[in-house]
């Protein structure tokens, strides 16, 4: 009996590998092509994933990567006793569902608005001038905010004392009370424009038979775009959901870092921010590697779990 | 067909192998310099000249060098060039912005890539010497650095950090003092005098924002600068006996940070009055320090607390746009005991130059080290060249006057010129030398009546571990208490409560114990 299985399993993977080999020789261009993506991959993305066992070691600049002592989850421990990352991790998660909340209908509302624009010309302008404010930076962002929102030399100063207002105007850049919006509207008028792209791209490719059959229907423009634009825009939404799910610990370390002070650091403080104070001017890697591999844990089961919603709810749209 | 498939074939796999040893050549650790050691990597070479500035006919060493500063040079400027001839170099420069001089030195380190020389200080200073990124120049430095050993002599082995060995070259020159610098042609227009006390300096501040000081009928005019560091305010926590931003000893002993000052709240219920009642810059929260310096320039505010080396030396009369320029004096402000004045400054123990352990000639590094501690060097680095740049009018009496093109200051700082001047600074450096003469009285002044305060050379482990929390904490609680409409003692307690409880409490206790032990006590 034994002998039997032996030639069995024996002869299984001599099988088994003959055919592989017999696929590669036929196949080996293709793989010589995907080679050097593979290979980016692997040596970019990959190899470096080791240096995330700091996160578990007590790492200083003058260790080695390979040499440091291991220490656990003293680092977690350590970063979970500081109030300030207590306080930065609040700040994220607020400031990311805010942003999920207001920010992300925002580009498929624009989409579905420039979609119903009938004139070309008018069209690829809105579409143009919404896109601009991406690629604009951070820091010139700031520099226009702080021209319009200066108390003493701003544009909406200018404009109250044009108005005959002669009191103290608000700087909103620096009230704890208003500038969460400002980071959640901020954000939103540059990176809205940019989102609008992918779900143009899907509108485009909706089969106009579509909007024709709605229109023998008897659905109007509104009942058109609900129906069938929005219906169709389903699975595309999903998939950016998924991504912006993804990225919810990631609260915009640019923008804070660029537009933030110390009036408002308590609400505006969020993980990036501080790992960027504890790591690279108090140098402490390993809790700033900590509090960055407990970010991306958290963003993966962010996925997954809104992967399994999506499965269940329409099992097309899942991506795993 | 075939050929051309193999050959095609060939040519991709070679590009995949070279891809690969590229990609993990870049990936590999540099071997140049090898794993730090804390010791010199050339041995000092017994028969050299001690001279440096004399070019001489061997090929010139290449030294990277990392310094910051607001200014913004040419890469290759004529003074780096001519440093370089001097000292027989070729000088890699390496200029950032100050806000980014930290963060910089922490990722060259993490890379083991710090350039041969660098300034650092404190816990940072400690943190690089003991993980081997500094190198020991002891006996360079006493065998070829006359000029380093004249002007910091027996602190150089005081320093905690050299006290195995010469790791950090410390700062020779003595840092400025701030001062109140009010404009005395706005109080003439005004017909008022030098306030002497904090109500006298309330009533200046107010005509200088209400009472059109520059008679041009425009309400476009405040009192006094500032923005979200305490040090603008230097003067009025003087009066009140507080050294800002230093720390003190209360009365039972205990050292703390200067917040906890007995009168901390009463300052600052004053200096948050000013606010309210619009007397100081209306943007301070945010505004960016160039811009707070644009305002005083330009006309649009009457006092600045900064070392007077600024508004009556460097900036005068070229930064000012109003003509005639503005005229200075400096107010003593004495508070409701008599306390005035601002923090001193000591010797530096903690600070200074530092040599990279992956520096590949130390010899010639503390050669150009020394040269640049020489009075012909510091020339070089503060004026730029003479005779082209600028020309002495009587050297003596420290004036000189710039040349052709570099009039124009601009012109002057890209070329180099007035910006590495601190690179290894003598103590008698040539800005103290050039100051005019209501400069030299108003340094003077500074220094008589400046606070002293607690000042812990060795660098403590609470500091090292929740550092950057504390002074988070304390930086918030001060622009919440400056710009607070009601009541300042709930904040502070809060604020105060939890700087305890991150571990400031545990910060004192040390601090108490070093200062005690340093003071002999």
């Amino acid at each position: 009996m034994q002998t039997v299985r032996k030639e069995n399993t024996l002869g299984r993977p001599a099988a088994w590998l003959k055919e592989f080999l017999q696929y590669m020789r036929k196949e080996y261009m293709l793989y010589l092509m995907i080679l050097p993506g593979v290979l980016y991959i692997v040596i970019f993305k990959y190899l470096p994933m080791y240096g995330i066992t700091i996160a578990f070691r007590d790492y200083k600049v003058s260790s080695s990567l390979f040499n440091a002592p291991w220490v656990g989850f003293d680092n977690f421990v350590n970063l979970f006793s500081r109030s300030a990352f207590i306080r930065a991790l609040t700040n994220n998660i607020f400031i990311s569902i805010y942003k999920l909340i207001f920010g992300f209908p925002f580009p498929i509302i624009l989409s579905l608005l420039i979609n119903e624009v009938r004139n070309s010309k008018v069209k690829k302008f809105v579409q143009t001038s919404v896109i601009l404010p991406d690629f604009v930076s951070w820091i010139v962002i700031y520099g226009l905010m702080y021209a319009i929102f200066s108390p003493s030399s701003g544009a909406i100063k200018g404009l109250a004392e044009m108005l005959g207002h002669k009191g103290k105007i608000p700087n909103v850049l620096t009230q704890k009370e208003t500038f969460k919006s400002v980071i959640v509207i901020s954000h939103i008028w540059k990176s809205a424009g940019m989102g609008t792209i992918v779900y143009l791209a899907a509108i485009s490719g909706i089969d106009q038979d579509l909007y024709e059959a709605a229109a023998i229907d008897g659905a109007g423009r509104w009942q058109q775009m609900w129906h069938v634009t929005l219906a169709s825009l389903r699975s595309t939404i999903i998939v950016l959901l998924f991504f912006r799910v993804g990225q919810m610990m990631y609260a915009g370390f640019d923008q804070i870092f660029a537009i933030s002070n110390d009036l408002v650091m308590s609400t505006a403080d969020i993980i990036d921010t501080y790992v960027y104070r504890l790591g690279l001017e108090q140098r402490k890697f390993s809790i700033a590697t900590a509090a960055g591999l407990f970010q991306s844990a958290i963003g993966m089961a962010l996925v997954l779990i809104t992967n399994y919603i999506a499965r269940k709810v329409d099992p097309d749209s899942a991506i795993m | 067909m075939r050929k051309m498939r193999k050959n095609f074939i060939s040519g991709l796999s070679l590009i995949v192998i070279l891809s690969l040893i590229f990609a993990l050549a870049s990936c590999s650790k540099p071997t140049e310099g090898g794993q730090p050691t804390g010791k010199p990597t050339e041995a000092p070479s017994e028969t050299d000249p001690a001279e440096t500035s004399e070019p001489v006919n061997e090929e010139p060493v290449e030294l990277s060098i990392l310094m910051s500063g607001d200014n913004t040079p040419s890469e290759d400027n004529i003074v780096l060039q001519e440093l370089g001839r001097r000292t027989n170099t070729i000088i890699k420069m390496t200029y950032v912005p100050g806000a980014d001089h930290a963060t910089k030195k922490s990722t060259l380190a993490a890379s083991n890539s710090l350039p041969d020389i660098f300034n650092t200080s404190g816990d940072e200073a400690i943190e690089f010497k003991e993980g081997g990124f500094l190198a020991e120049v002891g006996d360079l430095i006493y065998k070829y650095a006359p000029n380093i050993i004249a002007n910091i002599g027996e602190n150089l082995e005081k320093a905690p950090i050299n006290s195995d060995g010469i790791y950090l070259v410390l700062d020779a020159r003595l840092g400025y003092i701030r001062q109140l610098n009010m404009r005395t042609d706005w109080l003439a227009n005004l017909g008022m005098e030098l306030p002497t006390d904090l109500d006298s300096l309330y009533k200046v501040l107010y005509a200088f924002t209400y009472n059109d000081p520059d008679g041009d009928g425009q309400d476009d005019t405040f009192g006094l600068c500032a923005n979200t560091n305490p040090n603008m305010f230097a003067t009025i926590f003087g009066a009140y006996g507080i050294p800002v931003n230093c720390n003190i000893e209360l009365e039972d002993g205990t050292v703390t940070i200067w917040v906890k000052h007995p009168k901390f709240l009463e300052a600052m219920e004053y200096i948050n009055k000013l606010n309210k009642d619009g007397l100081i810059e209306p943007d301070w929260a945010t505004i960016p320090t160039m811009d707070m310096f644009g305002k005083l320039w330009n006309g649009v505010a009457g006092a600045i607390e900064w070392e007077c080396v600024g508004p009556t030396n460097n900036w005068m009369p070229s930064r000012y746009t109003e003509d005639p320029v503005p005229t200075f004096d400096f107010p003593i402000i004495k508070g409701p005991d008599g306390s005035h004045g601002t923090p001193t400054t000591y010797m530096s123990l903690t600070s200074g130059w530092a040599f990279s352990s992956n520096c590949k000639n130390l010899e010639a590094a503390v050669k150009f080290a020394n040269y640049c501690m020489s009075e012909e060097g510091n020339e070089l680095l503060y004026l730029g060249i003479e005779g082209t740049m600028y020309r002495w009018i009587d050297k003596e009496a420290g004036q000189y006057e710039l040349l052709g093109e570099y009039k124009d200051s601009a012109t002057h700082r890209a070329s180099g010129g007035w910006v590495y001047w601190y690179l290894f600074a003598p103590t008698h450096h040539t800005e103290i030398r050039t100051f005019n003469k209501q400069t030299q009285e108003g340094v003077a002044l500074a220094r008589k009546i400046s606070i002293p305060h607690v000042y812990i050379a060795t660098p403590l482990q609470t500091r090292l571990e929740y550092g950057a929390d504390m002074d988070q904490l304390i930086n918030e609680m001060y622009v919440e208490m400056l710009a607070a409409d009601g009541d300042l003692k709930s904040i502070y307690d809060r604020y105060i409560g939890e700087w305890e409880s991150i571990g400031g409490t545990e910060w004192e206790i040390e601090a108490t114990k070093a200062w005690k032990a340093q003071e002999g006590n």
